[in-house]
Parts: C-alpha cells; structure tokens; sequence
C-alpha cells in the first residue's frame, strides 16, 4: 500500500518536474526564435540597399558558417560570447523580478553576499569600456 | 540610520579589499585581454624608467629639459657637456602638463637646475594624459601627487593601474628590475636622452589643424609657470623644429606662438631656422644630425642668453 501510495506521488513529482522543463524549452525556444527573426529583419533596415541586404544574407548561408572565422580581435569576441551567456543565464533566473540580480543571495550569509557584491564591483572597474583614444604615442 | 551607516562603511572596507587583492591576482595570472582597464607597462617605450632611477643620482644640474618625447630624444646631454653644462632631461612620452607638474614636485629641489627648458609644442595641451600617467605610474614610485594626478584626469585604468601599481612597490617586485639600455633601436644615453638608430624621414600628406588648448592642461601649465617664477629660475621655451608639412599642418601657429610668448622667453625652432626632412626619422622626431644642429642652435642661443 505504501509502495503504491509512493510510486503514485514520485509519478506525480516527476510529471511536474517534466512538465516544468518542457515548459521552460518551450519559452527558451520561442524567445530564441523571436530574438532570430527580429535580428534577421535588422539586415533590411541597416542595408544600403535590397541587394546589400540580400548579398549580406547569402554571406550568412554560404558554407563559411561552419567554418571558424579568422578575424582580428577573435578572442575578443569569444570573451564577449561568454559574457552573453552569463547574462543570459542571470538575466533568465532573475526575468521575474524588477531587476535580473535583485533577488540574488538574498538568504545567503553575509560573508558570501558581500563578496558576491565585491565581484561586481570588480569586474564593472575591470571591463566598463573607457573613452580614451588609442594609445599610438607610445610607438615613439 | 546609525548602523546602516556602519554596515555601509564596513561594506566599502570589505569591497575595496576585495577589489584590491582580486586585481593583484587577476593582473598577475590572466591574460591581456582579461585586463582591459589595467595597462601597468614598466620598461616601455622612452626609457622612463632607467631615467627615474638615474635622476635619484643627479644633483644640481646646469640646465634641466621638461617635455614630451621631442624632448628626450631631442636634447642630447653629451652635447651640452661638451660645452660645459651638466643637464639633465626629465622628458616622457606624451607629456603633458600634468604630469611635468608631477615630476617637477618630485625633483625639482633636488635637481636645483639654474635654467630649465621646456619643450612645448601644440600636442602637449591637445594630449589626453592617460598614456603619459600610466608611464610614470608604472615606472616611478607612487605618493600622493600621484594620486592627484589620476583624481585630475579621473579616468579607470588609471585608478587601477595605480592600485595595482602601488601594490607592487608594497612587495617590492620591481626593485630588481633593470630595463634594458638598448631596445629596438633605441638607446639610452646617461642624462636622460634616448639616441634612436639613424632613420630618414620620408614626407607624407598630413591632414591640416587648429592648434586648441585644453583648458586644464593650460591651468597646469600656468601653474608650473607660476612655480618656476616664484622660484627665480630662469624659464625657456622651446618648440623644437618639426618637418615642414607638420609644422604647416597647423594654421594657427601665430596664436601658439603668442600664447607661449605671453608666459615666459620663447623660441621657435621652426621660424629661427629651416630643417628639411632629411633632418628627422618621422613625422615628429629629429633623427641624430637633426638633434646635433638642434643642439648647437639652441646653444648659440643660450650663449647670447648669458652675455
């Protein structure tokens, strides 16, 4: 009896937690295809022209994409990547809430949220952009 | 109200270790591009540091030479000894103001010089600083004109640069850095002069300007005028002689000329005398024949000062 009574509420946790996921696929997969189309129709907004547009969109399609690109600051861009998906991952646990981060470490002990806070602080002195030229003088 | 102003004081204290130690590490172990606000660059181009460290040897010097790189690579002390002057050259790349005002506060007393001659040209109060202060941050001992110095320009990697910098001087992980005397084609000549291998310049087209001063750099170049005048030090002004097409690329040179003749004795290098191209090894540096008749111009110059 117990066994069963088990099984049944482990089926019905498990339904959920099924449920749930397949949900959040769902949404992921939706955003992702409303974020897709919407950068697709920037092409033809930001293009001089409908052929611009056209020839951009079969640069896209043509078999470079799956070949790696070699370009001038690549590691650059791949550190940008990985910064895209941290906000990302912030971003989609803290969607309902006013602001990604406003919930985040709130029961942790202090120590820990301080020093999560600290990190912050860190990294926003270490990469915030500055608007100084380049230095060139320093080839001299 | 009372503790929720102590907990934001013990926060700031606890954030600001944090970022201290995070940055030590974080510059120490990551690669450039994990570090774009930080640009700690000891031994870099100019020779600054081997010239900070010499300077701490130097003592009542006849001439003392301020200025941007035209001035460490265009007043040669081997020259000026010859003559008879012991000089010294407090040049660095890109100097403005600010930071001329730095090291003069630095060594100024030290060097006692009995005429100083300031290399001026339009750049020095077009320059953003930033370059400059990363260069003296990062090669010379850090206090609290330092500190000045970057509230001045407020700008983020000098703050971390100078962080960074004086964490290093706490542990003394430079003291046993020697920069090489020859780099590149550079090499560096006691006195503060860095002589470059022989190179022609070759003329291109360059864009035509209007000379602008900043107006802070300005202020701090007023307050070097002001000091070196309390100080009854004789001042001299120099714009020391560019090729031709970049001299003329400027279309007001009569109002920086005006402006520079209003704050102390003044030449112009460029209207005393002609230097064809061949005369310099780019676009703003005299190549060694150039900085030899430069010289002894300038000589002629101080010889008629005296008498």
């Amino acid at each position: 009896m117990l066994y069963l009574f088990l099984i049944s509420k482990l089926k019905v946790t498990f339904n959920k937690i099924q449920n749930n996921f397949l949900l959040k696929v769902k949404e992921a997969l939706s955003i992702s295809f409303t974020f897709t189309i919407i950068s697709f129709t920037w092409i033809f907004f930001r293009s001089d022209s409908l052929t611009h547009a056209i020839q951009f969109i079969s640069g896209i399609l043509s078999f470079s994409l799956f070949t790696v690109p070699v370009f001038d600051g690549f590691n650059k861009s791949l550190l940008i990547l990985l910064f895209i998906i941290i906000f990302t991952i912030i971003e989609w646990n803290g969607k309902k809430y006013k602001y990604a981060i406003e919930k985040t470490g709130e029961k942790w002990p202090r120590l820990f949220r301080w020093s999560f806070y600290s990190m912050l602080i860190y990294i926003i002195g270490m990469f915030t952009p500055s608007n100084e030229l380049p230095f060139i003088y320093f080839q001299f | 109200m009372r503790k929720l102003t102590f907990r934001l004081l013990l926060f700031i204290l606890f954030s600001f270790s944090i970022y201290v130690v995070n940055l030590f590490f974080w510059a120490q172990f990551s690669s450039s591009i994990l570090k774009p606000n930080l640009n700690f660059i000891i031994g870099n181009f100019g020779h600054l540091n081997t010239r900070l460290k010499e300077v701490k040897q130097y003592k009542n010097v006849d001439i003392l030479f301020l200025g941007t790189s035209r001035a460490y690579r265009g007043f040669d002390p081997r020259i000026f000894s010859n003559q008879g002057y012991k000089t010294f050259n407090l040049g660095s790349s890109a100097q403005t103001p600010i930071q001329t005002k730095v090291l003069l506060q630095r060594y100024l007393n030290r060097l006692n010089p009995k005429i100083i001659i300031y290399e001026v040209y339009p750049s020095t109060f077009e320059f953003e600083g930033y370059e400059s202060s990363l260069d003296l941050i990062s090669n010379d001992k850090n206090d609290f004109n330092s500190l000045k110095m970057i509230f001045k320009l407020n700008n983020i990697k000098l703050y971390n640069t100078f962080i960074y910098s004086f964490t290093r001087e706490l542990f003394k992980l430079d003291e046993r850095y020697h920069e090489p005397i020859k780099k590149n084609n550079d090499y560096y000549i006691n006195g503060g002069f860095v002589e470059k291998k022989m190179a022609y310049y070759k003329s291109n087209f360059i864009e035509k300007k209007i000379i602008k001063f900043n107006k802070v750099l300005l202020k701090s170049f007023e307050e070097i005028i002001i000091e070196i005048q309390k100080r009854n030090i004789p001042l001299i002004l120099v714009y020391a002689p560019l090729p031709f097409n970049s001299y003329e690329r400027y279309s007001n040179n009569d109002y920086f000329d005006f402006m520079m003749k209003s704050y102390s004795k003044y030449y112009n290098f460029n209207k005393i005398k002609p230097y064809n191209d061949s005369l310099f090894y780019d676009s703003e540096h005299l190549n060694q024949n150039g900085v030899k008749k430069f010289n002894f111009n300038l000589l002629k110059v101080l010889n008629t000062e005296d008498k």
